[in-house]
């Protein structure tokens, strides 16, 4: 029913849609360049691919824990907790500090810190950026692949795709707006009337009648 | 094998092995000796391949402390998921399908505290009298569960006993007759089953749809190495009888439903194919495929051949599917890139399916059961009886009546005598004999709720139910049979 409801939801009134439908003035010089980079030299695309420009698997890109895990308590508890939750060996509860992501599923070691590739359809709206929130706006994400990629503590399962770029500021410009014409008005949805939340009739076990 | 040893006395106590040596009816040597089997380091410290296999009555007889206790020491010896060693039970079961809809919890009139409702007990339910229509689909039902007696009689009541009987060949009149047998508090049946079966078609069924079976309809299962594959019609039904899902989905449709307007079995398979996802028969992935090269799922099955495609199937990064040979493998290494697409899952693949993963060792100690088996001693002059299995014979028996091979090979009953024995009773290999039961009708066992798992409170409140059974049988005589339980 979920899956029915979000088919209707459906919208590709972005920019860059127009584009690829053959409308060559949807994008600007700057967002035409943005989408060269994106596909050439900064290698987005490896991953940001398909109609949802998502390759729907799981990497480490080394993106560096959240820091109120490290100096806000409510956080720290609420971090423990979900570890603790989500299943973790004691070692791992009292050891661990950054989210394992994949690992919670098969448990696999080599999963350890990798999290599925997310779209770029109308994420400006989808702000801060990365699984924990770690990236301020668009801009920061471009120069956190820029720089290489981040740090964690699952270096073991970095991957090898990460790698510095040597774009230069008028670069990231140019892929930051390209990155914006992937939005387009935003969708939002008007909450349905809902029915008054009723507890469950009682079933009355009665006998044959007569 | 220190280990072993020491669980052993931490859970028994320091007598642990002699306790069980007493138990088995055994020397305690030979515990050692088993042991020693089982996980002594061999010359060049490598472990020995031991495997376990359970017969499947040890675990129904619901106590699971002996299951707990075998998959502990299963554990230990290394037995399952590694080439050669596997922990499991012997016997088949009920395994190549996939997992139906689920029932609407809510709707159980079968109420707990608070909004809990238990799934609906529809035995329990019938011999209370509240089944109005009671569709019956490949099951003897009536014959097949403890306590049989109780509902058959219900059944009767219901059914052949309630005043409107039909009588009239006009399908108005026998539809109304039906109608009035249902307001009455009686109740309606439907049997779908691929032959007569007595009494839930025989004698109780108001309308019988005849289905087809194996090898009548092109369809797919699972075999139970999980080898998901593609059985191609290769008979013709016999007169009107028809595929479970096209019966299913007549009587749906006619009820006003929608969705069930399937065309073939392919149809039916795209989809429940979703919902076999995370399962250890997960062939959605094939769907998948198939969909990409353009083709059905059956078609794309039917290219896996005879050994069909073991499941989970995953698929990888590039599109191709990865079969699981084993269900539980420590040594698997999985994709890096994770369940790609709409690949799942789940940490049983390569972990135990625990909340960390880890296996968790859980005391099975012998005194959850020791009451039980202090009373369960054999008697002045009693031999026991359990369901003796032949090679022939399946489950229940439901459908060894029928099979001329299993009729004229095993004509009667038999009972599985120890010489000694017999002597005792002064009978000889094929006398007729009669058994008595004095204790019968574990059916209440199963329901009763007591404070602690022991039986002795279960007796006290006479849950336990002392019966009767008769039994007719041909005394089998020899040798290598143990004295006292039997086989019948």
């Amino acid at each position: 029913m979920i899956a029915a409801f979000q088919r209707t939801i459906m919208q590709t009134d972005t920019p860059f849609d127009a584009y690829m439908r053959g409308d060559d003035c949807a994008l600007t010089g700057s967002q035409i360049r943005g989408l060269e980079l994106f596909a050439g030299k900064a290698g987005c695309i490896d991953c940001h691919n398909g109609p949802l420009l998502r390759d729907e698997a799981y990497h480490n890109i080394g993106v560096p824990p959240y820091d109120g895990w490290e100096d806000d308590p409510l956080a720290q508890i609420t971090f423990r907790f979900e570890i603790f939750a989500k299943g973790a060996t004691q070692q791992m509860y009292r050891e661990i500090k950054d989210d394992p992501g994949l690992n919670f599923r098969a448990k696999h070691k080599p999963h350890m810190g990798k999290f599925r590739t997310p779209s770029l359809r109308y994420t400006i709206y989808t702000y801060p950026y990365m699984h924990n929130g770690m990236l301020e706006t668009l801009r920061d994400v471009v120069e956190f692949y820029n720089a290489g990629g981040g740090e964690n503590e699952f270096a073991a399962t970095k991957s090898e795709q990460i790698k510095p770029l040597g774009l230069n500021d008028a670069e990231i410009d140019d892929i930051v707006a390209f990155l914006e014409t992937l939005s387009g008005e935003e969708i939002l949805i008007e909450a349905p009337e809902l029915p008054e939340m009723d507890p469950l009739p009682v079933v009355q076990n009665r006998g044959p009648r007569t | 094998m220190t280990i072993d040893l020491k669980i052993a006395a931490a859970i028994n106590g320091p007598q642990g092995e002699a306790k069980a040596a007493e138990i088995a009816q055994i020397d305690v040597q030979r515990i050692y000796i088993a042991a020693e089997w089982m996980a002594k380091p061999k010359a060049d410290g490598t472990r020995p391949k031991t495997f376990i296999m359970i017969e499947k009555g040890f675990y129904w007889s619901n106590n699971t402390g002996n299951t707990n206790a075998i998959s502990s020491l299963g554990i230990i010896v290394g037995a399952g998921g590694r080439p050669g060693q596997v922990i499991g039970r012997a016997g088949g079961h009920q395994r190549g399908g996939l997992r139906g809809g689920k029932y609407p919890r809510n709707k159980s009139p079968e109420k707990l505290p608070g909004r809990r409702r238990r799934a609906l007990d529809t035995d329990r339910y019938l011999i209370s009298g509240h089944t109005r229509l009671a569709h019956v689909i490949g099951t003897t039902w009536v014959k097949a569960m403890c306590g049989s007696q109780s509902l058959q009689a219900k059944f009767d009541e219901l059914t052949t006993r309630n005043p409107h009987q039909v009588t009239s060949f006009t399908k108005e009149d026998i539809v109304e007759t039906l109608k009035q047998r249902v307001d009455s508090g009686g109740m309606v049946v439907w049997n779908q089953d691929i032959y007569l079966v007595d009494p839930i078609g025989a004698r109780y069924a108001d309308i019988v749809f005849p289905a087809s079976g194996w090898g009548e309809e092109t369809f797919t299962r699972a075999n139970s190495e999980r080898r998901i594959r593609l059985y191609p019609k290769f008979y013709d039904a016999p007169g009107e009888a028809k595929p479970d899902w096209w019966i299913i989905a007549q009587l749906t449709r006619k009820m006003g439903f929608e969705g069930f307007d399937w065309q073939n079995s392919n149809e039916v398979l795209e989809e429940g194919s979703r919902f076999s996802r995370g399962s250890r028969k997960d062939f959605h992935m094939v769907k998948v495929a198939a969909h990409r090269e353009g083709k059905t799922p059956h078609k794309k099955l039917g290219e896996f051949g005879t050994n069909g495609i073991q499941g989970p199937v995953l698929m990888r990064a590039d599109g191709s599917p990865e079969e699981t040979k084993r269900l539980h493998d420590v040594n698997r290494v999985l994709p890096p890139e994770g369940p790609v697409g709409g690949t799942v899952f789940g940490k049983k693949l390569t972990h135990f399916n625990s909340q960390t993963g880890k296996c968790n060792l859980q005391k099975a100690p012998w005194s959850l059961f020791s009451s039980y088996w202090e009373w369960l001693k054999l008697r002045e002059g009693e031999i026991w009886m359990t369901s003796g299995r032949i090679n022939e014979r399946w489950q229940s028996g439901y459908d060894d009546r029928r099979r001329p091979y299993i009729v004229q090979r095993w004509p009667e009953n038999w009972i599985e005598l120890h010489p000694e024995d017999a002597a005792v009773y002064g009978v000889e290999n094929g006398d007729y004999l009669r058994s008595i039961a004095r204790v019968g009708d574990s059916e209440t066992i199963a329901q009763s709720c007591v404070e602690r798992p022991s039986l002795t409170p279960l007796l006290r409140a006479l849950l336990c139910r002392p019966d009767l059974g008769r039994t007719e049988l041909i005394c089998l005589m020899e040798a290598l049979f143990r004295r006292g339980p039997t086989a019948a």
